[in-house]
């Protein structure tokens, strides 16, 4: 192979480096956060449709390193049909809720320590939304997410078995919809 | 004969094309960007608006959905403390003592990322069930075969193995320097298999 070809065959490599590489790190967050959505949407039977887990265990296989310790509410929302409404309240112990946007992101999150034990409701709206959130809910806090759709996801400690029906209770209150 | 070697050129230019830069990428991102406490590393901008695209890939196929770092601190182990890979067959003990948080968990997870199937559905240990000596130390046993006291199943040989600690509301200093936590030892037992 003489110096020209093997020129050649390096500049295509690097090429094909350059190309692959920034590829994979820009898509790859969106395109695995896009998947994980349309399972959590597929599971919870729709979009803005909330959905209640008890305790994982090895069958769970929707979201890598899921934690056995943590009962889960979450819902898909998408904000390109109008505002939506999420919220929540703690059973008794730790309890958060978090929002991630379709880029990964978890631009939001609140816990019982920081919200009390009567929990929070929000609104997520972008710019244009505002003004088609109904007068019922102008009161409460908007959140604009970085992008139309995300995941929102309620985390509640389950300390022992016989903490579940308090967390089942607490589970019950959350909410995830359209306004 | 000339055409299959042309081919055959192409092939190898495109597979060392993308595996080359993806495989640095690999190597680099669990080097880079993160808190290395003895075994366990812990990525800073996880779940944070300012990760990089580097972080965010990473998170997205080790960790997706994590919280960021003032809510929850992560810390990852695929190694043992003298630098070997975690292994399914392998047995460990992993020594030590109460952690700077409102709440914390030790969870083993196969190489795909999921919990590992057991009879006792057992997959982790909190501060909640570990139990401490007179001094406040715990000692978590992980191996294929059952031992006494707390015992995690680590699965079935070949399947991989990581740990995972959780820290949900770590205290003040803890989530400003994670370096200063004191984490877990994982001491290899005995031979592997």
């Amino acid at each position: 192979m003489n110096g020209r070809r093997v020129a050649r065959y390096g500049v295509a490599t690097l090429a094909i480096a350059t190309v692959s590489y920034f590829g994979a790190m820009m898509l790859a967050p969106r395109v695995i956060m896009t998947k994980a959505m349309e399972r959590l949407a597929a599971q919870a039977g729709g979009i803005n449709t909330l959905m209640t887990t008890g305790l994982p265990d090895a069958s769970v296989r929707q979201i890598v390193k899921p934690s056995p310790d943590l009962a889960y509410a979450f819902c898909v929302f998408d904000l390109s049909e109008g505002p939506v409404l999420v919220g929540g309240k703690p059973a008794d112990a730790y309890w958060s809720l978090a929002l991630y946007g379709a880029n990964t992101d978890n631009f939001y999150v609140a816990n019982d320590r920081t919200l009390g034990p009567a929990g929070g409701r929000f609104v997520l709206a972008d710019t244009a939304g505002r003004a088609r959130i109904p007068p019922a809910f102008r009161d409460l806090v908007v959140i604009e997410p970085p992008s139309a759709r995300g995941i929102m996801l309620q985390r509640f400690l389950v300390l022992e078995a016989g903490a579940l029906a308090g967390v089942r209770a607490a589970q019950a209150e959350a909410v995830c919809r359209r306004l | 004969m000339a055409l299959f070697g042309l081919l055959a050129r192409a092939l190898g230019v495109v597979l060392i094309g993308v595996l080359a830069p993806l495989s640095w990428w690999w190597l680099n991102i669990t080097q880079q960007d993160a808190v290395v406490v003895g075994p366990w590393r812990s990525s800073l901008a996880a779940g944070a608006a300012q990760a990089d695209m580097h972080t965010r890939t990473y998170v997205a196929i080790t960790g997706l959905l994590a919280l960021n770092r003032m809510e929850t601190l992560y810390f990852n182990a695929d190694h043992d403390d003298n630098g070997r890979r975690l292994a399914a067959e392998c047995s460990y003990d992993i020594v030590g003592g109460d952690l700077p948080a409102r709440w914390w968990s030790l969870t083993a997870y196969a190489g795909d990322h999921f919990l590992i199937p057991n009879a006792a559905n057992r997959y982790s240990f909190t501060m909640k069930t570990v139990r401490r000596d007179a001094s406040g130390r715990f000692t978590i046993a992980v191996g294929p075969t059952e031992r006494s006291g707390d015992w995690l199943p680590s699965g079935t040989a070949g399947a991989g193995l990581s740990f995972l600690i959780r820290l949900y509301n770590p205290q003040a200093g803890a989530a400003e320097n994670p370096a200063a936590i004191r984490l877990p030892s994982i001491r290899r037992v005995g031979e592997c298999p």
